[in-house]
């Protein structure tokens, strides 16, 4: 896979998940091109972790599309889906960055890694994420609850509310939007 | 359970909910969840089963990791298994002299503790204490790893959970439990002609020659005033004094106390 911002490495379109009659994600779209760094954002239990283990292949969806490197997550097999895994690197809660990193992954995809962290070792956390960006040419999706931290190191962010995606833009973008949800989220993550 | 009685036990528990105040026809749909769930239970059973032994027969094999659970499983439960088997041939030893010593059968105690401990007690000793100890450990740690998404990053770094985490194990378990029975017996039957030596000085190449051999020659000869062997034919069969000998004997010999 090349590192230009002429490809896409990962490609979501109207993907739906549900656990019983629990709808987790109605209906996503969503495109993270070659070197971008989006961060999901959103409240706990809004589908954010299932949407980053659907794109790993870890669970299967539903309904839509996921397309990672140019092949179709859903219809690859287990010896296929290894071969995608290891270009893309995962972390759940920091754990495994060094194994992530290691197999020089196109893109990593970050499960709250700053949570339950101090401030400053936070900080150090998106500074990696950004010096992975400028050194190694290398995107990421950052599912958090830190968005002023979110701010710092990501290039566009991505709000879901109710299984569905609220916003979508620059840290700007979004606190300036009249959604309500949004306008709420941003109120509360800044006090 | 044989297959008669698990329908009679689902009938009785389902006569017994509706005396209890619900309608008998309400039971009916737990009645069938309990089957549902049974072969469920069966089902998943079977497909953990084939998917480990996919995992364990297919390349790449993880040694390294096989070696640290064997180490894990084998050495670190040598102790205790070592101590269960010593246990048990003592006791064994204690608690079956007298009832033997009661029918004249002392000599027949290295015999009882060799093949007891061989054949039922130091497998069973040995199993339990390996899976109360390492089936509860094996639990937790999986089960830890699997609420802090530990197994759920390992697959995502491409690595078979199930060659690394499950194959592994069951391996380890298999290669190592057979070692560990065996230092169990051989506990079992040290420490059981320990005890023995206690009460009766006899020594070790003795012990375990007439624990291998029970038809072999009287350890002592009985005093001739006062013959109370007991005789056994060549069958193996106890001939008490004053009984006839079965029709179709070939001889019967000895054994003394």
């Amino acid at each position: 896979m090349k590192r230009n911002g002429s490809e896409i490495p990962i490609q979501i379109a109207d993907l739906q998940k549900s656990f019983g009659e629990q709808e987790v994600l109605k209906g996503i779209s969503l495109q993270v091109k070659s070197g971008e760094t989006v961060a999901v954002l959103g409240r706990s239990g809004g589908g954010k972790s299932v949407l980053l283990k659907l794109i790993i292949g870890l669970q299967t969806p539903d309904g839509g599309s996921i397309q990672v490197a140019g092949k179709e997550i859903t219809k690859l097999d287990e010896p296929q889906l290894n071969e995608v895994r290891k270009r893309v690197g995962f972390l759940f809660r920091r754990v495994g960055l060094a194994r992530a990193l290691a197999l020089d992954p196109e893109i990593l995809l970050f499960d709250e890694p700053t949570a339950g962290l101090d401030p400053i070792t936070a900080a150090e956390i998106g500074d990696l994420i950004v010096s992975l960006k400028r050194k190694r040419k290398m995107g990421a999706v950052v599912v958090t609850h830190d968005v002023h931290g979110a701010n710092a190191y990501s290039d566009r962010m991505v709000l879901l509310h109710e299984g569905s995606i609220a916003a979508e833009g620059s840290f700007d973008d979004l606190q300036s939007s009249q959604d309500e949800f949004v306008k709420q989220f941003f109120s509360y993550s800044s006090r | 359970m044989t297959m008669t009685h698990l329908p009679m036990f689902v009938l009785a528990a389902t006569a017994s909910g509706a005396m209890t105040g619900g309608r008998l026809l309400d039971q009916v749909p737990m009645a069938r969840n309990f089957f549902v769930g049974v072969f469920e239970w069966f089902g998943d059973l079977g497909l953990f089963c084939v998917r480990l032994i996919r995992a364990a027969i297919t390349p790449p094999y993880e040694f390294g990791e096989l070696l640290r659970q064997c180490d894990a499983i084998g050495s670190k439960s040598l102790t205790l298994v070592a101590l269960a088997g010593a246990a048990t041939g003592v006791v064994l030893s204690l608690q079956t002299r007298d009832s033997l010593v009661r029918f004249g059968a002392k000599a027949f105690l290295p015999a009882v503790i060799v093949f007891s401990i061989i054949k039922e007690s130091g497998p069973i000793i040995t199993g339990l204490i390996v899976s109360g100890r390492v089936g509860a450990g094996i639990g937790a740690e999986l089960g830890s790893m699997k609420v802090t998404e530990q197994i759920d990053a390992m697959e995502a770094s491409a690595v078979d959970p199930y060659k690394f985490l499950v194959a592994t194990r069951v391996m380890a378990c298999v290669l190592m439990l057979p070692l560990l029975t065996v230092v169990s017996n051989f506990c079992g039957i040290l420490m059981g002609w320990v005890a023995n030596t206690l009460s009766e000085p006899i020594s070790l190449r003795l012990f375990l020659k007439t624990g291998s051999r029970p038809w072999s020659s009287p350890t002592t000869s009985p005093p001739r005033s006062q013959d109370h062997s007991v005789r056994i034919d060549d069958w193996d069969r106890v001939l008490l004094p004053g009984n006839p000998h079965p029709r179709r004997h070939r001889g019967s010999r000895k054994i003394g106390h």
